[in-house]
């Protein structure tokens, strides 16, 4: 009799601390997912595209254009960005993407009379520096994004634009 | 923005910073005028992406309005009425009609709101780079116009 009970016990334990490790286990998973994921998605990441030669650009800022493969829901398709390219005093390189952080329209450069040499967003007065830090009081609150760059024979390639840390 | 559910989250959010509304007109027709209508829709369509594309923060791009070119003119002005009030209600002060079709032109006045009114290129035939061109070319006008509207205000 009791030797059938306490084998009951056991056996009503081990399914709890089965159906609690199953649990645990399914917290844990997408823990480890979101640790491990940003790894894997490093060798996956997007080609980088020529965008113009480097001999075109100077210490102002100016656009250029270029297409990148984008995939909408299940098909892809070509879609047209730009960036803000120029080189900075210390020779550097720097592109930045135009997409407004305050809601998202396309910024330009010193299109605001009342501030010149500023990226300016026409949209609700948004206004970044030259290095596309976001300038207090306006309503963006945090910088310009910045593209994954690098130089080859003479060209430079774009990748991802990626966001910096708020001024 | 366009209208589209991922982009309600942040319109709900930042209502105050939307006031304006573009519209599309497109007619439709079959027989003779069926390739003209659907010109015309790929250019409202093209013209109005770009603009949004731009003025993604401030603007919504709404679903084209869309009648038979047949279709009483009396009635469609109502409806295009009901449509603005709904809007301004919503709080969207700056309300355009984006079109090709020209019989919006020439009723231009009744309409209340402003007419961005652009004769149809056809673009079928054209090579991408020119389509672009030319989107571009006429968005820079489109943009003339909402920036100055918005300063006024
Ligand atoms: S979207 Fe640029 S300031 Fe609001």
């Amino acid at each position: 009799m009791s030797k059938e009970d306490i084998s009951r016990r056991q056996f009503l334990n081990y399914t709890l601390t089965g159906v609690g490790g199953f649990m645990a286990a399914g917290m844990l998973m997408p823990m480890v997912r979101f640790a491990i994921d940003p790894i894997l998605e490093k060798g996956a990441s997007q080609d980088m595209v020529a965008v113009t030669e480097v001999s075109k650009i100077g210490k102002e800022p100016k656009r250029f254009n270029f297409k990148i493969k984008q995939k909408d829901g299940w098909y892809e398709s070509e879609v047209t960005q730009s960036a803000w390219v120029y080189k900075n005093s210390k020779g550097e390189l720097i592109a930045l993407s135009p997409v407004c952080k305050h809601l998202g329209c396309t910024i330009d450069w010193n299109t605001d009379p009342a501030h010149p040499s500023q990226f300016y967003c026409p949209c609700h007065g948004g206004r970044y520096e030259k290095d596309g830090t976001n300038i207090k009081g306006t309503p963006p609150l945090a910088p310009l994004d910045v593209y994954d760059s690098q130089v080859k024979d003479g060209k430079l390639y774009l990748g991802k634009a990626k966001p910096r840390k708020g001024a | 923005m366009k209208w589209s559910s991922g982009n309600i989250t942040v319109y709900q959010q930042s209502k105050e910073f939307v006031d304006t509304a573009i519209i599309p007109l497109l007619p439709l027709s079959f027989g003779s005028s069926m390739r003209t209508s659907a010109s015309m829709a790929d250019y409202s369509t093209l013209i109005g992406e770009e603009t949004e594309r731009q003025l993604h923060g401030r603007l919504f791009l709404l679903p084209p309005f869309t009648y038979l070119m047949e279709e009483d003119s009396e009635t469609l002005m109502l409806r295009l009425h009901s449509w603005v009030k709904e809007l301004k209600a919503e709080g969207l002060r700056h309300v355009y009609f984006l079109t090709s079709d020209s019989q919006w032109k020439k009723r231009e006045q009744e309409l209340g709101e402003t007419l961005l009114w652009l004769p149809v290129i056809p673009m079928e035939t054209m090579d991408e780079d020119y389509r672009e061109e030319i989107v571009k070319e006429q968005v820079k006008q489109l943009f003339q116009v909402i920036l100055h509207k918005w300063q006024e205000s």
